[in-house]
């Protein structure tokens, strides 16, 4: 077992508060260890989504989760935005502020979506030199998290899981390792899932993100709305076995059940820690087992929709 | 890595991604998306075909439609919960269309999709769409429901204020609205319109000039919108400029009273709504 090199702390098993389910979270007060919520939906400070966000966190740790810092884009820092983040993060006191390894847009113009990167050295540097003045500005650490793509590009110089190690190292920022977009990209783009996350810095995890997704057949599309496929809990297993107690959250945001049903989806979370406590985190023998089932699942999607 | 290779060519990380944005919010098809003069500026229709790997099931069209794809369905989706009135009114198709329309005139350069539409009834305005102000106005007023939604939460006057305030200190006060308020004039039936479509019982009106006062109010996070008398509109629209109540009663029922309506019933009528305003916390301080 590694703690992450921040000793930050494992918040347990949370859930990504959405709108549809404030009303039973402040009625019922439900035993969630944590939320995480969408930055951008609270930065404006004002209506009943903050009113309830202030009446959670009375009762709730809250980690912020940001899709609009748009870290790869050659647009300048957007320190309007930063300021708003800044002071959200200081209301919600959350213990790191999350957003994503991509870009949104550029010219100004933003696509509100999480485009996919140029694995360069020139990306490398320009992200890394971004991340950096992020974190002093923000006076906290920044947390970055894997995106499920569907596109890559001839220009590209390393692997996603190199570029990532690489700018997590040279930043001196934490990973936010979401499973289900290594699942997603690694049959998008038919690599090994295994190989991804043994090349990620275990200790520089400080959250896994978990979620459903849509199997189009030719490819996957990360829709966040569906139970999560055993596939990526035993990625989930695999990659908790290298890095030990991560904070850990359920995404649901479309289609999204009952709250009971997120929250019983997240706490599954659970038994495949406790299994793989039973099967000694971190040994080798565990790692090299599991890698080939994972690999044997992978193939058995390509080959069915070859 | 995907086992389609292409050569490596290195390629400037600005060229890229203004290529790539150019093709993402293209709303034409994936051909001229990709040869369109904009996304050819930055990159030949070679040089960017080159750079993007097919996968063993798609291509190198298919991949990056998937981005485009999702860009036109979040970017409609995003309008159309905003304007549910003018989706109903125009129809799926041609609601679409004017999205296409707009997103092309107008991008999205705001970090949250909260700020998308608000170009939105200027645009409509410049478009020629028959009933254009009709639906400029009814987007306008769902705008303005929406912003009440998200305003600073100010706790109104309480009862124990209102009490407090000496009888004939009442002529002179002057009246400050919460933050979650707003009052509108439309030349046009759009709160008939939008209330026909909230609640399905009400008749839809014609689409002809007739207007329409409205004040939109957010009370214990709850958003209300209210039809108002062109008397109570002028009394409210007083009252928030800071005109004394003395002063905002004289003026309304200077105007107001005719051989049609009675002194009597005009200031029984709107003391009855000011009363309502006052009861529903409209007002946020009373200056006596």
């Amino acid at each position: 077992m590694l703690p992450n090199r921040w000793n930050l702390p494992d918040l347990g098993f949370g859930v990504g508060l959405r709108s549809v389910h404030y009303d039973y979270i402040l009625e019922n007060f439900p035993p969630v260890d944590w939320f995480e919520v969408i930055s951008e939906n609270y930065l404006s400070q004002g209506g009943y989504s903050f009113y309830a966000l202030e009446k959670i966190r009375e009762r709730y740790p809250i980690v912020t989760h940001g899709v609009s810092l748009s870290i790869g884009s050659t647009d300048p820092l957007n320190f309007t935005y930063l300021e708003r983040l800044k002071r959200l993060a200081d209301l919600m006191d959350t213990p790191w502020v999350s957003d994503h390894i991509c870009w949104t847009g550029v010219n100004g113009r933003n696509t509100h979506d999480l485009l996919p990167i140029l694995y360069t050295e020139e990306t490398l540097g320009h992200i890394v030199k971004r991340i950096r003045t992020i974190q002093d500005f923000l006076g906290r650490r920044v947390v970055l998290e894997n995106v499920s793509t569907y596109v890559e590009f001839a220009a590209s110089t390393m692997p996603e899981w190199e570029f990532i190690a690489r700018m997590a190292e040279d930043a001196d920022c934490g990973l936010l390792l979401d499973v289900n977009n290594v699942f997603v990209s690694a049959f998008n783009h038919n690599f090994d899932a295994k190989e991804f996350i043994d090349a990620i810095p275990a200790d520089r995890i400080c959250q896994y993100h978990l979620a459903g997704h849509t199997h189009k057949g030719t490819h996957i599309i990360d829709t966040h709305s569906d139970h999560v496929v055993e596939g990526v809990w035993e990625l989930y297993r695999y990659a908790y076995s290298r890095s030990g107690g991560r904070a850990t959250l359920l995404e649901w945001d479309e289609d999204i059940p009952s709250f009971e049903v997120v929250h019983a989806e997240a706490l599954k979370a659970r038994a495949y820690r406790d299994n793989a406590h039973a099967e000694g985190a971190g040994s080798g023998s565990a790692i090299v087992s599991t890698q080939k089932s994972e690999q044997q699942l992978l193939h058995a999607f390509a080959n069915e929709y070859d | 890595m995907n086992m389609i290779n292409k050569a490596h060519e290195p390629l400037p990380l600005a060229d890229f991604q203004r290529w790539m944005v150019s093709v993402v919010t293209h709303f034409g098809t994936d051909d001229q998306a990709w040869n369109s003069d904009v996304a050819t500026a930055e990159l030949s229709h070679d040089r960017a075909l080159h750079n993007v790997l097919p996968s063993k099931t798609l291509t190198e069209y298919d991949r990056i439609g998937i981005y485009r794809r999702m860009y036109f369905l979040r970017m409609r989706d995003s309008l159309a919960v905003d304007f549910p009135s003018v989706l109903h009114l125009l129809g799926k198709p041609q609601f679409e269309e004017l999205t296409e329309q707009y997103f092309t005139a107008h991008p999205s350069n705001s970090y949250t999709l909260n700020d998308t539409g608000l170009k939105f009834p200027s645009f409509v305005r410049s478009t020629t769409l028959p009933d254009k102000e009709f639906i400029a106005q009814l987007a306008e007023l769902e705008l303005a429901i929406s912003a009440v939604m998200e305003a600073p939460e100010v706790p109104p006057i309480s009862a124990v204020d209102i009490a407090g305030i000496p009888p004939d200190a009442w002529d002179t006060a002057i009246f400050t609205a919460v933050e979650a308020f707003s009052l509108h004039e439309f030349a046009y039936p759009v709160h008939d319109y939008f209330c026909a479509v909230e609640d399905k019982h009400n008749e839809f009106p014609n689409i002809q000039p007739h207007p329409n006062f409205v004040y939109i109010h957010r009370s214990n996070f709850h958003t209300q919108h209210y039809a108002l008398r062109a008397e109570e509109y002028r009394l409210l629209e007083l009252l928030i400029q800071g005109t004394t109540l003395g002063e905002a009663f004289e003026a309304v029922q200077q105007v107001f009273t005719n051989k049609q309506t009675n002194l009597e019933e005009l200031q029984a009528r709107i003391s009855s709504r000011f009363q309502e305003w006052i009861m529903n916390g409209v007002f946020a301080a009373i200056r006596t």
